[in-house]
């Protein structure tokens, strides 16, 4: 462990001093001169709840360290300095409450449950809680209600069309997959935009290693899947940079703060069983719907002769009109009726999943303890893929005078079956069932392998492979162990000055094994990989938090404190190739491994402070700064410092307003965030990549030319908005609008490969993202049996590039598999734009085609970008006694995606767009059924285009080709003919739940039953692209916008009991 | 300001006071001071010159990305040694921007997908940099230009003008948009690297020893391939500059060291059939790669043609029916031998009255010759032999005659095959035979005919040289592939530069194309200089 403990300790003594010194200071005002006690006091405390006795309750007289707890009863007796002094009642899991003696000797209390306090509270940055009006942000929160009973791996996907401006992005794989989420628009170009994850204050690590690439490639899966939905009691999304400012660098891009539950229960001494089970069945509802099914495999309109002209022919679908043949050979030489019988979605099936979990809360007098533990056991709808997670935690909390503990351990294991390839056609079995001409049977395909054990080819180009090859032969398993620990001690030294530190660690080791079985077409001796991941993060932060009193008027709350975090990486891995006993699948076996190894670190060192003033609980005013030290940035740019200030105003509680106005608030923010980058980006440094003839070789690393003098990013948002309620409460609006600019960005900028380099790295560049946030909450009718509760929320954001290196108009970013489209910036225009191929227009629009009749490729332009202007979620729940429904609607609009899938289709002749131009060439077909080469001329222009752009045009297109050629141009070099919009709404939850009656409840040994039915992801009531999901990616963070055979959308529909003991 | 009381004063003044002290402490040095965490613990921040060397020649050698593209799909279908009925773009004179480029982007920056070892011109330009003015380094610094010259040069002879003198200097000189420089000027540039890196060897001195791949730091090997790559240079611009090819020609036979004299002298890239690591064909021969997992790849009609009027010995080493697959027999009787003819793809087979769509009935390259330790050649013996008879023939100061050279030229080139594997050999009767059979012919033409004929047989496999030869000597005397592609039905003589230059180095990359005259429809039929290209001042042709 390299020089993390020296200097750290040095660190460490510095914050000891600090807190020492804070501590010192505190003291004065907690050891007062000491006064006679000549005044008693005697009471009970008891629960608002039921009215019982509370024991165990902490009594403090204000201002003194003297106090007393509750005895069995719920009573006390305390001695006090005077009849004017003033109590302070504080119980586990209640409100506390403060009490002013007032002269009385005999004093009754009664304490609230903490879950009614919540209300118009808000978790804000360091796990602050805030009055909802003292907030000068928007937030968000999502009640746990929300969240059981709903089987999603990924917790994230809960998230999707409850947050207004919160826009999630899934990819196309299958159980666990990542998902990309995104608040008010990309902020970097070339960085992770995702929020940052806080459980229970401590940071956990969200990164998603591997991912499918132009290539092909697997999902790396979701980090926050360690996360039970069980466990969490609430949800609260922190969006812009002033709320964020506190946590610093890496909650540029917003925070989501979980808060799981503590084991606190209605009466002390009580012990309770939760147990809750879920099953699911998940199916295919997408796919395939705009294929063409009159014409089968073959080429120029001809069905194969024989095999090797199947092999050859592969997936083109341009042969003959279905039918026309009775049978035709296939790529196994046997001859099938040509029909229409490839029934590609019936390779996917119906995947199972059931999850089930037991938790038990123990409550005592000061303290409380929470076990809980669920397995997760799911079958993805591509056969042979599946998780299985199991999760057990353990939380406890106590305190002790002043003292409060809290510390929770979490272990998870996380087990993926074959976790798909997507995007490329080697090893993804969604590739060759997406595209298999109508007349060949799926099962012609089964079992994958033929009786030599090696795969059943379908074409002579190896590269697609067989889709039950891949699933029952290819492997790609995943083995996660991971322990997430965290430790809060809070210490109230008087009434206005507590100190808190706490401590987090986030540990996994995921191991990964890919396996190519011998005999695979494009890897024909079989090749496997083993790799293990490391990924160590730890956590820590101490915090003074002072409230002193000011005036009855104006009161002051000041937070200071300082962290610390280490992150570590570390794959060990091991790759080799041919194996030598064809069936024996390990590393051993194969000719020559290869080993893999790499590491990377990084620590931030952060001091911050915050002062918060409230003027007669209407006007409210924070300041806050923040200095971070990165590993990652040179020590001369160290530390970077950055401010917020944000204020609100309830004018409700300042001016007298109509009745018809309850509550009304305006709110007010600016905030800069610093951001640093990955480590080792500032120097060029020389690997050894490995050995030949013996010889060690070594070579410069980077690929990009890393920057000496690297400064950080700088975020800067300004945000205004109003919270208003009408009729009391019945009708809520919420409006921010905001504008967040990132300057100074941290990139790698492709520059000419004549270079040397395929880029450098760039300190320069600003993406602005303007946008408005919208929330409707309303009850339209409320009686004693029936609710309706609804809330719309809405999300709009425009993003635009402004700029990016000097001279550098556009940065190409990831292509397409095609290479005809890349992700790039552009000078304004939005960010991760859809550059592309275009047609060649002349000034009527035409398409432009050359001499040999085929449409011209143009210059590359924008067109679109993955990222939706708007998106909305419309949530209803209506209650009637028992019995609740309710559903989710959301949609997304604006966006747009390259359809691969959609591009491949017209290559091969599946899309029903090729119809028309065959029905021409089928009349000229000659006597053996073959297509003339010039049997179909295309739409459009004869012309030509030169070096500026400029088209000349030459006549009518008068030159036939054969519509082969003419759609596998298009296919290969038209992008702008697959970019379609990516709009959509969707029922994205359907559920009915029933609570069981108590009368039911009182004859059995269960306190409290509920039953529910839950439908996600059910269907789109609208949809803007052909043959697949306007949601599907290969890679939501890297390549949002592209698309290629990913997983078809499913919809899973579950039922679920929960049960209380 | 009632609320302004002395202790409340006291207590936010020591807390403010409290928070400025943390401030100032967490400002001092030792916060800021992260020691070596942000210092890769991977890599070395020192480079090893020997280690980088055996890279830069690895490099040369290629991986299956950029030889697939380049040799296996362009040149080689191009100068019909091959044929493949399928995608081969040079098959069926087709422009695929991506393929086009492969070897212009893995050179210089290491290709899309980033191969840092392929970047032998930014690899060759760090090391000598590094070497540059330290007289211990004199050996490896003349080894290292002499790679450079040999990476530049299939560069420029593949693309014409090319990036040069500014090229791979992103690091070194903050250089990101590097001029093109005009291939006449390049080739005088190599010219002069060559004779200045002879010129440097010190025999006191140090070498890469066994770091080199080629020679094991021999000196007088190093020599000689030098000043074999000078003819190399000096025959390629016969037809615009016959007075520098001579005189070029004449300065490299008689220079220091003098030119390769056996086959021992080959210069050429030995591979391992593993590890299995890194990109496919790094520690593997590049074009095995292809073969092993692609197996679409058959001799030519014209070279079986060619080789069967001859009688040559070569025919069943280089191919062989493979009716039950390259696993199973195969058919090595000569007189069933048949070329794939170029430019025909399965269905215009299948339509063909003279050929069949039947695949296994043509011969395929033979399997001997897709091992993954098979080694990869970038010059031998018998090219140098075969362009000293040239030289002889021309008339040039040269020793020895055209006959002696012809002759020796050809026997090496059946000798060296045997770096294939034992299996491949052609016995030195069969040679015999072979030259009574096809002895040097009289009257130039003929003999100028005959010589490239050979060259065209000598460097199979390595396409970049057997077509940039053809297309300065017009031998062997080829007839396009039967096919319109984007070329209207012309041999391509070029490939054309990455589309991305386009946008990221758009003003040189502009006047590179203007000076050639290079525009969209002849992007890949424009002739570069030594082809009598756009500034070419006169053209023997």
């Amino acid at each position: 462990m390299p020089p993390f403990v020296s200097s750290c300790s040095s660190f460490k003594i510095v914050l000891t001093a600090v807190f020492g010194a804070l501590l010192a200071c505190g003291l004065p005002g907690g050891v007062q001169a000491v006064h006679a006690q000549d005044f008693e006091v005697t009471g009970t405390v008891v629960s608002a709840d039921n009215q019982s006795p509370l024991p165990g309750v902490n009594i403090r007289e204000a201002g003194t360290s003297r106090g007393t707890v509750t005895g069995p009863d719920g009573g006390f007796r305390l001695a006090v300095d005077s009849p004017q002094d003033t109590l302070t009642f504080s119980f586990i899991g209640y409100q506390t409450k403060t009490v002013p003696v007032d002269g009385r000797s005999e004093i009754r209390v009664v304490l609230e449950t903490e879950s009614q306090e919540l209300e118009g509270v808000v978790v804000t940055a360091l796990g602050i809680e805030r009055q909802q009006r003292s907030v000068g942000y928007a937030t968000s929160s999502i009640e746990a209600q929300d969240l059981v009973d709903v089987t999603e791996s990924n917790p994230a996907n809960l998230l999707q069309g409850n947050v207004p401006g919160l826009v999630l992005s899934s990819n196309a794989s299958g159980p666990n997959s990542s998902s990309s989420i995104n608040i008010r628009g990309v902020s970097s170009i070339a960085g992770n935009n995702d929020p940052l994850f806080i459980v229970d204050g401590v940071p956990i690590d969200n990164t998603v290693i591997g991912g499918a690439g132009k290539f092909g490639g697997r999902d790396g899966g979701s980090a926050l899947s360690v996360v039970s939905p069980e466990n969490i009691s609430d949800i609260s999304v922190l969006k812009g940079a002033g709320a964020a400012a506190l946590y610093g660098t890496r909650a540029r891009d917003g925070v989501v703060l979980i808060t799981t539950k503590t084991g606190r229960t209605s009466a002390p001494g009580e012990v309770n069983v939760q147990y809750s089970s879920t099953v699911t069945a998940k199916d295919v509802i997408s796919g395939f719907s705009d294929f063409q099914s009159q014409y089968g495999q073959g080429t120029q309109g001809r069905a194969p002769s024989n095999q090797d002209a199947a092999l050859s022919a592969g997936l083109s679908s341009w042969g003959a009109p279905l039918g026309e043949v009775d049978e035709a050979p296939q790529f196994d030489g046997t001859a099938r009726p040509y029909d229409d019988v490839a029934d590609r979605q019936g390779f996917y099936r119906t995947g199972l999943s059931q999850r089930h979990s037991l938790s038990i809360n123990a409550g005592f007098e000061n303290t409380s303890l929470r076990l809980s533990a669920s397995h997760q056991n799911t079958e993805g709808v591509v056969p042979n893929s599946g998780y299985e997670q199991t999760n057990i935690n353990l939380r406890g909390q106590t305190r002790l005078g002043g003292l409060t503990a809290d510390a929770s351990v979490t272990y998870q294991n996380e087990l993926t079956d074959n976790r798909t390839f997507l995007n490329d056609a080697a090893r993804n079995p969604n590739y060759l069932i997406s595209f298999l001409p109508n007349n060949i049977p799926k099962s012609a395909l089964q079992p994958g392998a033929t009786e030599e054990g090696v795969e059943k080819q379908f074409t002579s180009d190896g590269l697609p492979t067989n889709p039950y090859w891949a699933v029952n032969e290819l492997e790609a398993d995943d083995d996660k162990d991971r322990i997430l620990g965290n430790v809060n001690l809070n210490y109230s030294i008087n009434d206005w000055l507590s100190l808190q530190g706490q401590t987090g660690l986030d540990w996994y080791s995921l191991r990964r094994t890919n396996v190519d079985a011998f005999g695979s077409a494009f890897e024909p001796g079989g090749a496997m990989t083993e790799d293990t991941y490391r990924v160590w993060e730890s956590n820590s932060k101490l915090l003074a938090t002072a409230t002193p009193s000011l005036t009855d008027e104006l009161s002051l709350r000041l937070d200071v404190g300082g962290s610390l975090r280490h992150r570590q990486f570390e794959l060990v891995g091991v790759f080799g190739r041919n194996f030598s006993i064809p069936d024996l699948e390990t590393i051993s076996n194969t000719a020559n491994p290869t080993r893999n190894y790499d590491f990377s670190e990084q620590q931030i060192r952060s001091f911050f402070g915050s002062a918060s003033f409230t003027y007669r609980d209407y006007l409210f005013l924070t300041l806050t700064t923040r200095g971070d030290w990165s590993s990652t940035i040179p020590e001369d740019n160290n530390p970077f410092v950055y401010p917020s200030v944000s204020g609100s105003f309830v004018f409700t509680d300042a001016f007298d307003l109509p009745d018809a106005l309850s509550y009304g608030k305006v709110r007010a923010s600016w905030a800069e965030i610093g951001g640093d980058t990955d480590p080792y980006r500032t120097s060029l440094t020389y690997g050894i990549i490995g050995q030949h003839q013996g010889q060690a070789l070594e070579t410069i690393t980077q690929l990009s030319v890393p920057l000496l003098d690297l400064k950080p990013t700088s975020t800067r948002e300004i945000e205004l908005g109003f919270e208003t309620q009408f009729f009391n409460d019945r009708f809520g609006v919420d409006f921010t609008w905001y504008r967040r600019s990132t300057v100074d960005q941290i990139l790698d900028v492709t520059v000419s490969s004549a270079s040397g380099y395929t880029a450098r790295t760039a300190n320069s560049g600003e993406i602005r993202n303007t946008g408005v946030e919208l929330l409707l909450t309303s009850i339209p009718f409320s009686t004693e049996d029936w609710t309706w509760d609804s809330r719309v929320n809405f999300g709009a954001n425009r993003s635009e590039v402004e700029s990016l290196a000097p001279g550098l108009d556009v940065r190409v970013g990831p292509e397409n598999r095609l290479a005809t489209a890349n992700i790039a910036q552009v000078v304004g225009q939005p960010a991760n734009a859809i550059y592309g191929n275009t047609y060649v227009r002349d000034d009527q629009g035409r398409i432009v085609h050359g001499e040999d009749g085929l449409p011209l490729s143009g210059e590359k332009e924008v067109l679109g970008t993955g990222a939706p202007d708007w998106t909305l979620g419309f949530s209803n729940t209506i209650s009637y006694q028992n019995v609740s429904l309710d559903f989710l609607v959301d949609a997304k609009w604006g966006g747009k995606v390259f359809s691969g899938t959609n591009a491949n289709a017209y290559g091969n002749g599946l899309h029903k767009a090729t119809l028309d131009a065959r029905a021409a060439c089928d009349e000229q077909a000659g006597s053996n059924g073959r297509y003339p080469e010039d049997c179909f001329v295309g739409e459009g222009v004869i012309g030509s285009v030169n070096g500026e752009g400029e088209v000349t045009v030459d006549r009518e297109n008068d030159v036939g080709v054969r519509p082969s050629e003419y759609y596998g141009r298009i296919s290969g070099e038209i992008a702008e003919e697959f970019v379609y919009d990516a709009n959509f709404i969707k029922l994205r939850q359907l559920r009915l739940s029933y609570d069981l009656p108590s009368s039911v409840m009182s004859r059995v040994p269960v306190r409290s039953a509920s039953v529910s039915v839950v439908g996600r992801n059910l269907f789109y009531l609208y949809d803007s692209v052909p043959n697949i999901s306007p949601e599907s990616s290969y890679n939501s963070e890297a390549t949002p916008g592209f698309e290629q055979a990913g997983v078809p959308q499913s919809r899973s529909i579950g039922a679920s009991v929960n049960l209380r003991f | 300001m009632s609320f302004l009381t002395r202790s409340r004063i006291a207590r936010v003044a020591s807390l403010l006071s409290v928070g400025v002290l943390a401030l100032v402490l967490l400002s001092c040095d030792g916060v800021g001071d992260f020691g070596d965490t942000n210092e890769d613990p991977t890599t070395a921040n020192d480079p090893n010159p020997d280690l980088e060397f055996t890279t830069l020649q690895l490099g040369v050698s290629g991986s299956r990305f950029d030889m697939w593209r380049t040799n296996l799909i362009y040149t080689m279908p191009i100068v019909q040694h091959i044929a493949n009925p399928g995608f081969y773009a040079g098959n069926f004179n087709q422009y695929v921007g991506a393929w086009s480029a492969s070897l212009f982007d893995t050179r210089y920056g290491g290709g899309p997908n980033g191969s840092n070892f392929l970047r032998t011109v930014t690899n060759a330009e760090n090391l000598i940099n590094e070497l540059e003015g330290k007289p211990e380094q004199v050996n490896r610094l003349a080894a290292t230009r002499i790679m450079r010259v040999l990476t530049f040069q299939r560069l420029t002879d593949v693309y014409g003008d090319i990036p040069y003198f500014e090229a791979g200097q992103g690091a070194l000189e903050g250089e990101f948009t590097p001029h093109y420089t005009r291939q006449d000027s390049i080739y005088m540039d190599l010219h002069d690297e060559l004779r200045a890196a002879v010129d440097q060897f010190e025999a006191s001195q140090p070498t890469f020893g066994s770091a080199d791949l080629f020679f094991g730091g021999d000196i007088e090997q190093w020599k000689r391939f030098a000043n074999s790559l000078q003819l190399r240079l000096a025959l390629r611009v016969v037809k615009v500059r016959p007075d520098l090819a001579q005189s070029w020609a004449e300065e490299a036979v008689n220079a220091d060291g003098g030119v390769m004299q056996s086959v021992d002298d080959d210069a050429y890239v030995p591979h391992q059939s593993g590890p299995s690591g890194g990109p496919a064909g790094f520690n593997t021969n590049a074009h095995s790669e292809v073969m092993q997992s692609f197996p679409g790849q058959w001799l030519s009609e014209t070279f079986v043609d060619w080789m069967k009027e001859n009688g040559d010995p070569r025919l069943t080493e280089y191919g062989a029916l493979a009716p039950g697959g390259l696993d199973s027999a195969l058919v090595e009787d000569p007189a069933q031998q048949r070329g794939m003819p170029n430019g025909f793809d399965n269905n215009e087979l299948a339509a063909s009255n003279e050929y069949t769509d039947a695949l296994d009935q043509y011969t395929r390259i033979h399997p001997n010759l897709r091992d993954r330790n098979d080694p990869m050649f970038f010059q031998t013996y018998a090219e140098v032999e075969l362009m000293l008879a040239e030289a002889a023939v021309r008339g040039w100061n040269v020793p020895g005659s055209a006959e002696a050279h012809y002759e020796a030229g050809v026997r090496a080139a059946m000798n060296y095959i045997t770096r294939y594997g034992e299996n491949t050999s052609v016995s030195d009767s069969e040679i015999t035979q072979y030259l009574s059979d096809n002895s040097l012919p009289s009257g130039r033409e003929a003999r100028l005919r005959a010589i490239n004929n050979q060259y065209w047989a000598a460097t199979f496999f390595n396409g970049i040289e057997s077509w940039s030869n053809w297309r300065r000597s017009g031998y062997p005397e080829l007839t396009p592939a039967p096919e319109e592609g984007d070329t209207g039905g012309q041999f391509i003589r070029r490939l054309d530069y990455p589309q991305d230059e386009r946008d990221l180095n758009g003003d040189n990359y502009q006047e590179a194309r203007e000076r050639q005259n290079i525009t969209q429809s002849n992007r890949l039929t424009a002739r570069v200089w030594w082809d009598c290209g756009a500034y070419a001042d006169q053209c023997a042709e």
